[in-house]
């Protein structure tokens, strides 16, 4: 497993570091003629030109970032399992699950590391390498509060488990369209499109059929994490892990889904 | 451990493609430390075979079991596979390649990979996309037949290499599968590799026309492998 997450983790820094390390730079030029148009200097056009292109430089490579990383992880179950790569991973000793496993969590790891780099960028262009150091101190603040109220480090780690059970959740669905529509005799990538729209409007579906199911039911409660006379961390914690919970049933449907169908309806064609 | 004599069982193996049956109802039974030919014109279900081997397609009916498991796991820690097709990572290079097989493949010689390298004079260091088609293609065959398997399935592993190279491949096949391991070899080529061959499967129109010993040929049809085919599929 381990091979598996370091050979995938390869595959995918490849592609997305050198773009997020862009990321960085343009913002820190972008600052920099930020700086330029501020400072009492003579009227100069060409660094208003370049300042005002390297502006739209910097809307385009933050789009590249939400794209280039929604199609890596995309292009890598895709083409690695389902393409002709596939010949090669799938004669592997190794399960499908692994590679399934494999590949979610360096996919939830570049998706949390575009996230990081963004918030960077932002703070970059706000305030220069101060919003940086700045980021230093909101650290600082941070462990200054968890030290003064150590249940705020539990609400931070329940966030984070939400967020990256959210991250599985949504990375296996778009796994699962995917091999759904290896299914398919032919039109294949067509038809994981098909897939992914019509189960997400399946999902919404039931989603609302279960609120309005379970409308004043003891789950629902849990879910608004209410009870009468709780106090008001225990509120949270509740409502917190009762989300994790429900979340973890699509999760798993998604993953097993998924390796049914890598494990016993594999084509490759 | 004992092993079972039998390495490949196929039972009333059947694969349909839609509406098209690319291999029909084989009963095949193939043993250890046997070279052995799969041979037949395109689209006789040579590669549907190979690829049901190996796990990359699943039997429409009847089974099959490498090593007496259903393809798996453990099929895939003994048995080497040569597909007819590039599938290794362009971006990666060679010697990442050799890493790759070392991690994955417990039975992976990488002493044997370098001599082979060598005398090819293929670099280690080059990427994988600067090669020309035949070095990738043996590149590839170079990885394949560097393990120690049980097994190698090699699907048309001559047809993109020149004849010079085609020699070199065949007496690097010869000299590195042991006295217990078996290669299954699927080619158009017979002439070249009658020489190598113990026995050969004809198929055809996915189904099985001859399973013999290439002995037996000799003596009960008196004719070599490359007439017999050339007489069994006439066009």
């Amino acid at each position: 497993m381990l091979k598996l997450l370091k050979y995938e983790w390869k595959a995918c820094a490849r592609t997305c570091l050198p773009l997020y390390g862009a990321v960085l730079v343009i913002s820190i030029i972008n600052r920099l003629f930020g700086l330029f148009r501020k400072s009492p200097m003579p009227d100069n056009r060409w660094i208003e030109l370049i300042g005002m292109l390297m502006g739209f430089v910097y809307f385009g490579i933050m789009v590249a970032v939400a794209v280039v990383t929604t199609v890596l992880l995309i292009q890598r179950f895709y083409k690695s399992l389902l393409g002709d790569e596939g010949y090669l991973m799938f004669t592997l000793p190794v399960t499908p699950a692994q590679h399934i496993w494999a590949k979610t969590i360096i996919a939830v790891v570049m998706c949390a590391l575009a996230c990081v780099v963004s918030v960077c960028s932002i703070l970059i262009l706000a305030d220069g390498m101060n919003g940086l150091v700045g980021l230093g101190g909101l650290f600082q603040e941070i462990a200054r509060m968890v030290s003064a109220k150590p249940i705020a480090l539990v609400y931070g780690l329940e966030a984070m488990l939400w967020m990256t059970i959210s991250a599985v959740c949504g990375i296996l669905f778009i796994y699962l369209c995917i091999a759904l529509g290896h299914l398919a005799k032919k039109h294949r990538v067509a038809m994981a499109v098909v897939w992914y729209f019509v189960l997400s409007s399946v999902l919404q579906f039931a989603a609302v059929g279960l609120v309005y199911l379970l409308d004043e039911s003891p789950l629902y409660y849990l879910l608004l994490g209410w009870s009468e006379g709780m106090p008001q961390a225990a509120t949270f914690h509740v409502s917190m892990l009762t989300v994790c919970l429900l979340e973890l049933i699509p999760t798993a449907v998604f993953f097993f889904g998924t390796q049914y169908i890598l494990k016993n309806r594999l084509n490759l064609e | 451990m004992e092993q079972n004599n039998e390495l490949i069982v196929c039972q009333g193996l059947t694969k349909r493609y839609g509406g098209k049956t690319a291999l029909d109802d084989l009963d095949l039974t193939l043993g250890r430390g046997r070279f052995i030919g799969l041979l037949g014109p395109n689209g006789s279900g040579k590669t549907t075979v190979i690829k049901l081997i190996n796990g990359l397609l699943q039997p429409t009916s009847g089974s099959i079991t490498v090593d007496g498991e259903k393809p798996g796991v453990h099929t895939h820690s003994i048995v080497s596979y040569l597909p007819d097709r590039p599938y290794l990572n362009d971006w990666m290079r060679v010697c990442d390649l050799l890493d790759f097989f070392a991690d994955f493949y417990a039975d992976f010689d990488r002493v044997k990979a370098n001599d082979m390298l060598e005398s090819l004079s293929i670099s280690p260091l080059a990427r994988l996309k600067t090669l020309s088609k035949g070095t990738k293609e043996k590149v590839q065959l170079i990885l394949v037949m560097s393990r120690r398997a049980q097994l190698y399935v090699l699907d048309e592993p001559i047809a993109g290499v020149d004849p010079a190279a085609r020699d070199y491949i065949l007496s690097t096949i010869l000299s590195n599968y042991s006295e217990q391991a078996s290669v299954v070899m699927s080619t158009h080529l017979i002439a070249d590799i009658e020489r190598v061959l113990d026995e050969v499967i004809f198929l055809k129109e996915g189904r099985l026309m001859l399973h013999e010993s290439v002995d037996t040929i000799r003596e009960e049809h008196g004719k070599s492998v490359d007439m017999l085919f050339r007489e069994v599929f006439v066009c």
